[in-house]
């Protein structure tokens, strides 16, 4: 039998995985290599509204609607508090990652191919 | 973010990692190994995350003992330490390596409480290198699939100097050491150590100090 703490981490983690099945492609567009100046401006709009519902829906699954024990929901609140506080944080440091060459994926791979050229075998 | 690197072969799983330990985002010791062989059993943990739940691990293993049981109950006792909220926003990730004598044979798995889902799962690491941090896909196709001493460390160091060169400053240092589990033995040693290490060892004291000199000597000598 589903327990209402059940219900409630379930709804918790599809809402999690509802928000980064949206968030990925625009991510991932954000992060390559050939991506404009105004695509990124236009991707962080669209990321700070997608945030802002996924708190709103965080709330709503960790709230007394959910009828999981207070103990629970609570605990569960401050989990998805957090992550919206890391999340914001991460988004408002973009702008200086973004500065930074290896923060994007291409680079790392250039780099560590570039470390171990003598051991890595060639490309499949 | 702690260096766990595990190789599983037929023949043997061979674990690397580091012996620096942080709080939060700070260096504040090093320690004598991340990688614990304990138990009755043939086998050995090794935890990313918080040391403390590492710890929790480590004195339940011993009362359970058997390799084959704690794997077994791995997943209702991560689930556990979940649901009493012990494990930070972080999450936690555990290796557990051994001689299984229900399977008859080495084994090694992975549990994980995801940082965000708080979901937990409990995979067997197949054949292979296994490493954390990763590389990326894209890298990890075009490395030798084999184990040597050689290749593990020389992977660590990619891993220490791309975190060094991108910024992203992880908690990865002090020595490297090396833990080998066989069907009958278990064997740990210092590999090399991190190009850091000294500066580490001059602010913390190191409990590996006289092995890593060991290591710097015959470097010199060589």
């Amino acid at each position: 039998m589903t327990t209402p703490i059940d219900a409630m981490l379930d709804a918790y983690a599809a809402e999690i995985e509802r928000f980064e099945t949206e968030l990925r492609p625009l991510e991932e567009r954000f992060w390559c290599r050939d991506s404009t100046r105004a695509e990124r401006a236009e991707i962080r709009a669209k990321t700070d509204a997608l945030l802002a519902a996924h708190k709103a829906a965080l709330e709503r699954v960790t709230s007394a609607e959910s009828r999981a024990p207070r103990n629970a929901r609570r605990r569960l609140r401050t989990l998805a508090d957090n992550r919206i506080a890391g999340l914001r944080s991460k988004l408002r440091k973009r702008d200086d990652w973004e500065k930074n060459s290896f923060a994007f994926a291409e680079t790392a791979d250039d780099f560590v191919a570039g470390e171990l050229a003598d051991i890595l075998e060639p490309t499949p | 973010m702690t260096v766990v690197n595990v190789h599983v072969s037929e023949q043997a799983i061979n674990i690397l990692s580091d012996t620096l330990v942080y709080n939060g985002e700070r260096p504040v010791a090093l320690c004598k190994t991340k990688c614990d062989v304990i138990g009755d059993s043939i086998a050995a943990i090794a935890c990313r995350g918080q040391v403390k739940i590492a710890r929790m691990h480590r004195e339940l293993f011993s009362d359970i003992a058997r390799f084959d049981d704690y794997v077994g109950n791995l997943h209702l006792i991560l689930a556990e330490y979940e649901a009493s909220g012990v494990i930070n926003e972080d999450g936690h990730e555990i290796t557990i390596a051994g001689y299984s004598a229900a399977r008859q044979r080495l084994f090694a798995v992975q549990g994980v409480v995801a940082p965000e889902t708080r979901q937990v799962t409990v995979n067997e690491l197949e054949a292979g290198w296994h490493l954390s941090p990763d590389l990326g896909t894209g890298i990890m196709a075009r490395v030798p699939t084999g184990y040597t001493d050689d290749l593990a460390q020389r992977l660590t160091l990619a891993q220490w100097k791309l975190s060094q060169t991108a910024g992203w400053n992880f908690c990865i240092g002090g020595v490297m050491t090396l833990t080998s589990v066989t069907s009958t033995t278990i064997a740990q040693r210092i590999g090399s150590f991190y190009p850091d290490y000294e500066r580490h060892r001059e602010l913390f004291g190191d409990p590996n100090e006289a092995f890593a000199a060991d290591i710097s000597t015959q470097k010199v000598a060589a």
